[in-house]
């Protein structure tokens, strides 16, 4: 490295910021409530051959669904001939994106009239058409989860505004004020990243800032491989399940083997289960995002930066094609983070045997998302929300109460905003979801009771969420966590709901979200007998688990 | 008739204080951490000395309110809330703080679940009453908890209270008329604004610091009684307030340092004809950065202390972690970094002798010579070059670099982080810093001013004098001042401007009372009116200054054209959009002060100045260097770099290509040689 110490942190930090600006400015100019208070977005900034340089740490499985893409672009067009004005759109989980609501925004960056690097915003939109608003649990392919932007070159101001593209998405979707002002929410971020970065260019020199970019990505390799190296060599195998496919009972198997060779690791999911009908496929860039997110937590921590250096050492992730991990056209994907969370607990119980300090038990590992429809006089109003739960547990701390999942880190929609934006929406009870954590030294999260007060008929509710027959596992004797559960309560009666599923709500009925708890870590006899009289105290936990946590003392 | 300032830091308290006929003195104590008003009263007593009872006004900047929320050392509040809404302290937003890192902790709550209780009522969305309060129960209830848990103050938190106030002040006047000493905090008069678990926050510590904070202002005053002076308390929002009754208000203490020394230098900049301006201050661990455009500094709605959300007017300061006492190290990637860690007051630096091993920025500055051992704070410590070396060594030898290469690299990495500070109130929100002039103070802002100048493109540079007693120096200048906010979602239409114009007769009326009560006639009194305003769908605001004359006479295309204006600057082109509309009414009420005292910091036209030839290390070379004594230098003295001028509490920095001169109030004005 010919740069001098002082120069590489100041310009690896400098390009972190970057992004991270793209992000706050994409969150606060976007319309939609899932952007703007959920978080539900992501941004990068990426050299010129599609190299992650930095990027703004929201949601995990987006981040390097942002290369894969960029593979597929470059396949598709001569991307040395593109202008000023001109970006790259898509959403196709099959071109490397996610599911149909994730939406990528490239813009490329020039200096000095050449093409230097891109910054690209990932936003999840609240509405891209298809059967349903909100997931569509019944589509039987793709084409019924929504408009499929296929990867497009287009030139802004010719597309947008009264062009082609705009108005083609616009005609296609329930909500289009939101969703186009979230589209140019993400070009106004991509539009700041690209000063940023010029910016830098004109501070530091071209050559040091690519130099920089290009040692940040060895920086994070060198880390990943000295992590690895720590974890003796050898083949780890486990297993975990994601519930159904929301037709019939079967759970899918996700079966990982972890090798561990030297300083650089593979991963195998051969064994998983075979694609399925229904929306929970995952797209293969999606199943190698969450190995990659498994393997930061597990290897990194958090303390090793996401980039393109933290992949290299891992040799190879090998997905069956046509298992549910790596499905063939045009199976339908938009739940597919209820996979991506069992390729998590996979790799993290396959990994328990020898890094028993670097892994969590199971949380409620589950993007709950919780979608309603409305068809008022004057529009749609549609709500999506990604509601919470218990965290797994870990060696010397209990799993954090109602958090998202792994693979993403939406926040919550705050009840006043939501009650504001859907009139026919009254939340009658949002708390923690007592005695849901499974006992340990250290227990899991605790999931989170919601329960919505419907106010007007024709609402419907369309939801995709897990957990509910497999329940989060604790490890070394800790116990699992409760299972989640949706019901409604109508007339008097209670109707149960399945996790994957569009159901009709009528103006009374109230809905009840009881999301799963984290499963405990260590034996429960083992913990702070002061915690657990606390707890019991407070209600957090049952007396039955008081119970599991004193038996053989009393004994 | 004295009026006296201080300024109470973790180590030091600082005092200022000036006289009718213009004296002027200055007095520094160690801070008395745990009981932090005995340091205050000494620090009067002796700064005056037999003149206390000439002492009528007080104004006082103390962490003392955001130190109790870092230590959670606040009483035992209890807290309020809507039926089925128990755990809304606990569940937050819902976020991870790092979505890579295995451990997950939120941020503590102030107060424990045992301690919280539900109100059967429920307000709806429109403010209408879904649930009528059911007052006996909470009678039960709150007898219940008082025999349980024996709170010390009542925060009260209902849904949508901040559309309809019904609940919350009946709840109130309930718990008044069965507790009437218990201090009790109601979320629709703190903040008045949607989103519930920010609300709930900041009303939350409100209560949690009531009891605490009108404790120690009381010994304060009690301590001023006999001579009959006043207290003044310094607020977030860069004014001050009369303490007597502030104790439910403590809430509003938090994070007003940083807003004392802005303050100050909104004034010296009026004096000298800034309008723009950056203030960089810099401490032992962190800079805290602030933009000032047209003589204001921007106020921003909310903030965060020690991860809790605190929805309370501060003036919109960035912080980053760098200061003199930031740490220099290697990760396990082998990248050199700078902080945030910090070597603090003990052990210090290593050059500080008290066993401190890693090299600290005033270590590195040391080395380079920039800094001379023998006259830091003005001679009455000796810093030990020695060790200040080798701490630089062994980093060096990691990374293969002389100690004096590791100092240029960790002076260089400091500035960066200081410029991405500077970046962050300027570039970042629309504003060029090349247009600004900096105004360094702080211990060891005007040290590294020029090189964070060099980098952003900023041509000159203001060190005011005392740089280093600035925060204290603020309070002195600060005016009356107190913010008023009203939220009332509305979509702009054509009746909108007399929507306007009544919400603002509304706070109008507010303020005049209230300043009546400080004594402040009306036709003392300044306004600003301030609209937060977004489009349609929008989640975020964006604040509008508006003139009442122009809303009255041009009428609602008025708002809307200031605002596009605004979004245009700050966010960018917004797209097609359904319109906009205000969400919060905001009125700003002041009384200036006289800021004559600035006049007395001139220097005498007598000073003779005095310089000692030496040496610096700069961009690895060795340089001659003249060290200037700051008191010796007389009005209109002009120098080169490369220069440094010292005086007790800080030290300037003249690089080379810079020339500086001693002008207007004594400050030294640092710029950049035309073609260097």
């Amino acid at each position: 490295m010919t740069l001098d110490s002082a120069t590489f942190n100041i310009i690896s930090n400098g390009l972190h910021s970057v992004a991270q600006e793209m992000g706050e400015m994409l969150v606060r100019s976007a319309h939609s409530t899932i952007i703007r208070e959920a978080r539900d977005c992501s941004t990068s900034f990426l050299d010129r051959n599609g190299g992650i340089i930095a990027q703004a740490q929201f949601c995990p499985i987006h981040m390097n669904s942002f290369g894969m893409v960029f593979q597929e672009f470059a396949r598709r067009y001569d991307l040395s001939t593109l202008r000023p004005g001109e970006a790259l759109i898509t959403n196709d989980p099959y071109s490397g994106a996610q599911h149909l609501n994730d939406i990528l925004i490239f813009s490329p960056v020039f200096y000095q009239d050449r093409l230097v690097a891109y910054s690209a915003s990932l936003g999840h939109h609240i509405d891209v058409g298809g059967g349903a608003a909100g997931p569509n649990a019944c589509a039987a392919d793709i084409f019924a989860e929504g408009l499929r932007i296929p990867p497009l070159r287009f030139d802004v101001e010719r597309d947008f505004g009264a062009g082609m593209l705009e108005q083609f998405i616009r005609f296609n979707v329930r909500a289009p004020e939101q969703v186009i002002g979230d589209l140019y929410a993400q070009l106004a971020a991509n539009r700041t990243g690209a000063l940023r970065f010029v910016e830098m260019l004109e501070r530091f020199g071209e050559e040091d800032v690519l130099e920089a970019g290009a040692a940040i990505q060895d920086y994070s390799e060198r880390l990943t491989r000295d992590a690895i190296r720590s974890i003796p060599d050898g083949r780890y195998e486990a297993e975990d399940f994601v519930d159904n496919n929301g037709f019939d009972q079967a759970p899918l198997r996700v079966h990982v083997a972890v090798i561990v060779d030297g300083d650089e690791i593979e991963v195998d999911f051969k064994g998983s289960a075979e694609q399925t009908k229904g929306i929970i496929n995952c797209p293969l860039a999606s199943t190698v995002a969450a190995v990659y997110g498994a393997l930061a937590v597990v290897l990194g921590g958090g303390d090793i930066p996401v980039n393109t250096g933290l992949y290299r050492p891992i040799r190879t992730v090998t997905v069956p094609y046509g298992s549910f991990l790596n499905p063939s056209k045009p199976l339908g994907v938009r739940a597919r983070n209820n996979a991506c969370h069992r390729v998590y607990n996979a790799i993290m119980r396959a990994l328990s045997v020898v890094a028993p300090d670097r892994v969590l038990t199971s949380g409620h590992d589950t993007t709950n998302a919780i979608g309603m429809g409305h068809l008022g006089h004057d529009r749609y109003r549609v709500y999506m929300e990604v509601v919470g739960g218990g965290w797994g547990a870990s060696l010397g701390c209990d799993g954090a109460d109602v958090v998202d999942g792994y693979v993403g880190n939406c926040s919550n929609v705050p009840v006043e905003s939501l009650e504001q934006d859907y009139p026919f929406l009254r939340i009658e009870e949002y708390g923690l979801r007592r005695g849901s954590a499974g006992v340990g030294k250290y227990r899991g999260g605790l999931g989170v009771r919601r329960v919505y007060k419907v106010l007007d008929d024709e609402v419907s509710f369309n939801c995709y969420s897990d957990r509910f027959q497999i329940p989060p596992w604790g490890l070394f004797g800790g116990e699992d966590g409760a299972a989640s559960r949706f019901l409604v309560q109508r007339d008097g009666k209670e109707i149960t709901l399945p996790s994957k599923t569009n159901f009709s709500l009528k103006q009374g009925d109230r809905l009840i979200i009881e999301t799963a708890g984290g499963g405990g870590y260590g034996d429960p006899l083992n913990r702070d007998p002061a915690l657990v009289t606390r707890e019991l105290d407070l209600g957090l936990i049952t007396a039955d688990q008081a119970l599991q946590h004193r038996n053989s003392r009393n004994n | 008739m004295i009026k006296i300032a201080i300024e109470s830091g973790g180590t030091f308290t600082d005092l200022i204080w000036s006289d009718k006929s213009g004296n002027i003195g200055s007095h520094k104590v160690p801070s008395t951490p745990d009981d932090p008003s005995r340091a205050v009263i000494n620090g009067i007593r002796e700064a005056v000395g037999e003149r206390f009872s000439d002492v009528k006004s007080v104004l006082h900047g103390s962490t003392v309110a955001t130190n109790a929320v870092i230590e959670r050392r606040g009483c035992r509040a209890a807290l309020l809330v809507t039926q089925g809404f128990r755990d809304l302290l606990l569940i937050q937003r819902q976020l991870r703080p790092n979505v890579y890192a295995i451990e997950c902790r939120k941020p503590e709550p102030l107060i424990s679940l045992e301690r919280i209780i539900e109100v059967s009522e429920r307000i709806g969305a429109d403010g209408s009453i879904v649930t009528h309060l059911d007052e006996g129960r909470l009678k039960a209830d709150l007898q219940d908890l008082m025999e349980r848990e024996k709170p010390e103050a009542i925060a009260i938190c209902l849904l949508h209270s901040y559309r309809n106030a019904d609940h919350e002040t009946a709840v109130a006047e309930l718990v008044r008329s069965l507790y009437p000493d218990l201090p009790v905090v109601v979320s629709s008069s703190v903040l008045p604004t949607f989103r519930e678990y920010e609300r709930a926050s900041t009303t939350v510590m409100a209560a949690y610091l009531a009891p605490l904070v009108g404790r120690y202002l009381k010994t304060i005053e009690k301590a001023l009684d006999p001579v009959g002076a006043r207290l003044f308390v310094m607020q977030s929002s860069g004014g001050v307030l009369p303490a007597a009754g502030l104790g439910e208000r403590g809430v509003e203490m938090l994070n007003s340092g940083p807003a004392a020394g802005v303050i100050a230098a909104t004034s010296v900049a009026q004096r000298l004809g800034d309008e723009k301006l950056i203030t960089l201050d810099i401490g032992g661990t962190s800079a805290d950065v602030c933009l000032i455009t047209q003589g204001a500094p921007g106020v921003r709605a909310e903030t965060e202390i020690d991860g809790l959300p605190v929805g309370m007017p501060t003036i919109d300061i960035a912080n980053v972690g760098a200061g003199g006492g930031s740490i220099g190290w290697v990760d396990k990637g082998g990248m050199l970094q700078v902080g945030p860690q910090s070597a603090g007051a003990q052990p210090g630096p290593a050059c500080y002798g008290r066993g401190g091993t890693q090299p600290a920025v005033t270590d590195a500055l040391v080395a380079l010579g920039w800094i001379r051992p023998e006259t830091f704070l003005g001679g009455r410590m000796t810093l030990q070059t020695k060790a200040a070396h080798e701490a630089l060594s062994i980093l060096g030898d990691s990374l293969s670099l002389s100690d004096n290469e590791v100092a240029e690299a960790i002076v260089a990495i400091a500035t960066a982080n200081v410029s991405r500070g500077v970046r962050l109130v300027s570039v970042q929100r629309g504003h060029d810093p090349k247009q600004h002039a900096l105004y360094a103070f702080g211990g060891m802002g005007p040290m590294i001013a020029a090189l964070a100048a060099e980098d952003l493109g900023i041509s000159r540079i203001v060190v005011p004098p005392h740089p280093g007693l600035f925060s204290a120096l603020g309070l002195l200048v600060a005016d009356i001042k107190r913010v008023y906010r009203e939220t009332a979602l509305r979509v702009v239409d054509e009746q909108t401007a007399d929507h306007v114009s009544s919400a603002f007769a509304r706070l109008e009326a507010a303020a005049i009372a209230e300043f009546q009560d400080y004594g402040v006639a009306q036709k003392d009194i300044k306004f600003e009116w301030v609209l937060e305003m977004r489009y349609v769908g929008q989640g975020f605001e964006t604040q509008i200054p508006v003139d009442p004359g122009l809303v009255r006479s041009k009428g609602s295309s008025y708002l809307t054209a200031a605002f596009q204006e605004a979004h245009a600057v700050t966010v960018g082109q917004a797209p097609s959009h359904n319109g906009t509309e205000i969400v919060t009414y905001q009125l700003v009420a002041r009384q200036p002060t006289n800021t004559d005292v600035l006049e007395h910091l001139e220097p005498s036209p007598e000073c003779i100045p005095e310089g000692h030839p030496g040496h610096v290390q700069y961009r690895g070379e060795q340089r001659d260097c003249m060290f200037y004594r700051r008191d010796t230098l007389p009005p209109e003295f002009s120098l080169t770099g490369c220069a440094v001028i010292e005086e007790p509490t800080s030290t300037t920095f003249v690089p080379p290509g810079w020339g500086a001169k001693i002008g207007t109030l004594g400050a030294i004005e640092l710029t950049k040689e035309a073609g260097r």
